[in-house]
Parts: structure tokens; C-alpha cells; sequence
């Protein structure tokens, strides 16, 4: 008897540390439009907003423990403006050079629980070749898998994560050329909001 | 040289004209615009309770095209479907980008009139006198 309690708590014990290990989310498996990556600039004669949904990346979190960490790749050769002569100077060499540096890459390096789904994260940004270090908020939802995640088309458990990344171009070998001087914000806003997937 | 007054008091009219136009035009664009969440609208947004992806900030744009509105915020913000916008061709118009350059024709019709009126008058006192010289008033 006290073998077949002992075998069933055993069993408890394994199942919960099963259950509490990171689970892996894959980003872009699912619909591709449900993905987002924005480049907000704001000026005092204009905002511009840059987006793309080409946007993949894995992501390892535990629920349980809210312990997690995650690398994003945005596609930035795929980012429209809604202009295309506007999209044709961001992706030259003088810009953005997406010839040579196709993708812009966070690779989370600390990741800290706050409060409810918010987290502080830190991470490497990577862009136009320069990787730097930076810090932002982001929240992370989880949904378990379900008939509900299933209709949004998702496969598995679903997690949801936004962030904001100030980043300053200059920082990145990015340099505004004359004529766009006062269009174009020295330093814009990369948001990403993107969801994973357990399954393939 | 009187047909060189008339032309600049013309031109002087007109850009005084311009002048005063944009104080019109610009309450018009104005009265037009919304505070505007553009939105990316998908399946999993009611997954997350969400109306919507934001895509950028909130801003002031005109749009006028009661379709493009897929609702309200609670604090009133009006959300834009993204992808109506792309489907129509339909590029938003910043508040801020036409008052910039109402701005700019401000400037630009400001000069124009004081360049012009000043012209007029010359031109006109060389008609009248036959010279554009200013006389010092005679003392005593």
C-alpha cells in the first residue's frame, strides 16, 4: 500500500516538473498577419510607421514559474512605409542597407518577472550589422491550448508578447542624409507584437 | 512704371488673399480629423480580448472614409483597420502634416505680401513723382 502511495506521489512530483519546464513557442508558424513589427518615427511634420509581418522567432517560457527568453528576427527587407519611394531609400546602403544586413535580430538576455504579464526584458539588438544592448517592458499572455486557440488558428498553447525597443539610429550606423533632416526621428520606436505557438 | 504698381498691387492682393485662406482651410482639415489608433485586425484578437493590433501610435488623422472605422477605445480613440487602408490605397493624412505646411504657405504668402506691397508702393510713388526717393521731412 504505502509502495503504491509512494509510486503515485512519485508520479505527481514528475508530472508537476514536467508541467513547470519552459515550454517552446515557435513565432511565425501560424498565420503570418497576426505577426507585427512596427518602426514608428515621429517628427513635428510627420509620423511614419514601418511594418512588416514577416516576423519569426522561438521563445521558451514556463507558465508556472513566469521564467522565460526568446529571440526575434523581423524580416527587414519586408518593411513598408505605405510609400514606396520612402521604402526604396530606407532599404539602400545608405539607410538601413538591407542588401547586406536582411534582418534586425533581439535575442533576449535576462528576462524578470514584474507584475501580472508584465516583464522587464534585456536583450541585443541587432541592426545594420551593430549589436547593442538594450532594456524595455514587455507583457506576456499566455493561453493554454483550446478549442479557442485552436478557431484563432493557432496549434498548442499560444503565447502573446509585445515590446517596445527605443532605438536611437545613429547607435546602429544609421545616419539621416540632409534632405530628410526634421522628417525622419533621430531615434524611433521598434515595436514587436507577435505570437507563438507550441505546435508545428 | 504704372503698370509695374498694378502688378505688384495684384500680386499683393493675392498672397494677402492666401494669407487669410489658410486660417479656413486649416479649421476645416481640423474639424475633419480624429485621434485615430490604426489597428492590424486577426483571429486571435478576441483570443487576447483585444479590438486589434496597434499599429504605431495615436495620432490625428483625416480620413474620411466611414468604412475604414472598426470602433472606439474607451477613452474615445477611434481604431482604423489597417488593412482596409492598404486594400483601398488609402495613405492617412496627418493633421499635423497639413498644418506643417499651412504653415510653410503662412510663411511663404507672409513674405509675398510684404515683398509685393512694398513694390506697389514704390512703383506707385515713381509713377506719381518720377522718383523713389524718400524725402527727409523739412525742419522749421
Amino acid at each position: 500500500m504505502n509502495l503504491r502511495i509512494a509510486s503515485v506521489l512519485s508520479l505527481a512530483a514528475v508530472m508537476a516538473i514536467a508541467s513547470a519546464a519552459p515550454m517552446t513557442f515557435k513565432v511565425g508558424a501560424g498565420s503570418a498577419a497576426q505577426q507585427l513589427a512596427t518602426v514608428e518615427s515621429n517628427t513635428e511634420f510627420e509620423d511614419f510607421i514601418g511594418r512588416t509581418d514577416k516576423v519569426t522567432g522561438s521563445i521558451s517560457f514556463d507558465p508556472a514559474t513566469r521564467k522565460g527568453s526568446g529571440t526575434i528576427t523581423v524580416d527587414a527587407k519586408s518593411i513598408s512605409t505605405g510609400i514606396d519611394l520612402r521604402d526604396e531609400h530606407m532599404r539602400s546602403a545608405g539607410w538601413m542597407d538591407t542588401e547586406k544586413h536582411p534582418t534586425i535580430k533581439f535575442a533576449t538576455t535576462k528576462v524578470t518577472h514584474k507584475s501580472g504579464n508584465t516583464y522587464e526584458v534585456e536583450g541585443n539588438l541587432t541592426m545594420k550589422g551593430v549589436t547593442k544592448k538594450v532594456k524595455s517592458n514587455a507583457t506576456v499572455t499566455h493561453r493554454k491550448a483550446s478549442a479557442a486557440t485552436a478557431a484563432a488558428g493557432f496549434k498548442g498553447d499560444v503565447v502573446q508578447v509585445k515590446t517596445t525597443l527605443n532605438v536611437r539610429l545613429s547607435d546602429y550606423s544609421v545616419t539621416i542624409p540632409a534632405p530628410a533632416r526634421g522628417k525622419v526621428a533621430p531615434t524611433v520606436k521598434l515595436t514587436l507584437s507577435v505570437f507563438g505557438q507550441t505546435g508545428a | 512704371m504704372k503698370a509695374l504698381s498694378i502688378i505688384a498691387w495684384i500680386l499683393f492682393a493675392l498672397a494677402a488673399v492666401a494669407l487669410v485662406a489658410t486660417v479656413p482651410i486649416e479649421n476645416s482639415y481640423a474639424s475633419k480629423s480624429n485621434l485615430i489608433q490604426r489597428v492590424q485586425i486577426t483571429e486571435a484578437d478576441k483570443l487576447f480580448g483585444s479590438q486589434g493590433t496597434p499599429v504605431g501610435s495615436p495620432a490625428q488623422y483625416i480620413i474620411e472614409d466611414k468604412e475604414a472605422f472598426v470602433g472606439a477605445t474607451e477613452d474615445g480613440v477611434q481604431l482604423v483597420d489597417e488593412a482596409y487602408l492598404e486594400a483601398n490605397g488609402i495613405y492617412p493624412l496627418q493633421l499635423k502634416s497639413v498644418e506643417a505646411t499651412i504653415g510653410y504657405v503662412r510663411i511663404a504668402a507672409g513674405i509675398a505680401a510684404f515683398l509685393f506691397g512694398a513694390v506697389g508702393i514704390l512703383a506707385w510713388r515713381k509713377a506719381k513723382t518720377g522718383s523713389f526717393e524718400l524725402k527727409a521731412p523739412v525742419k522749421g
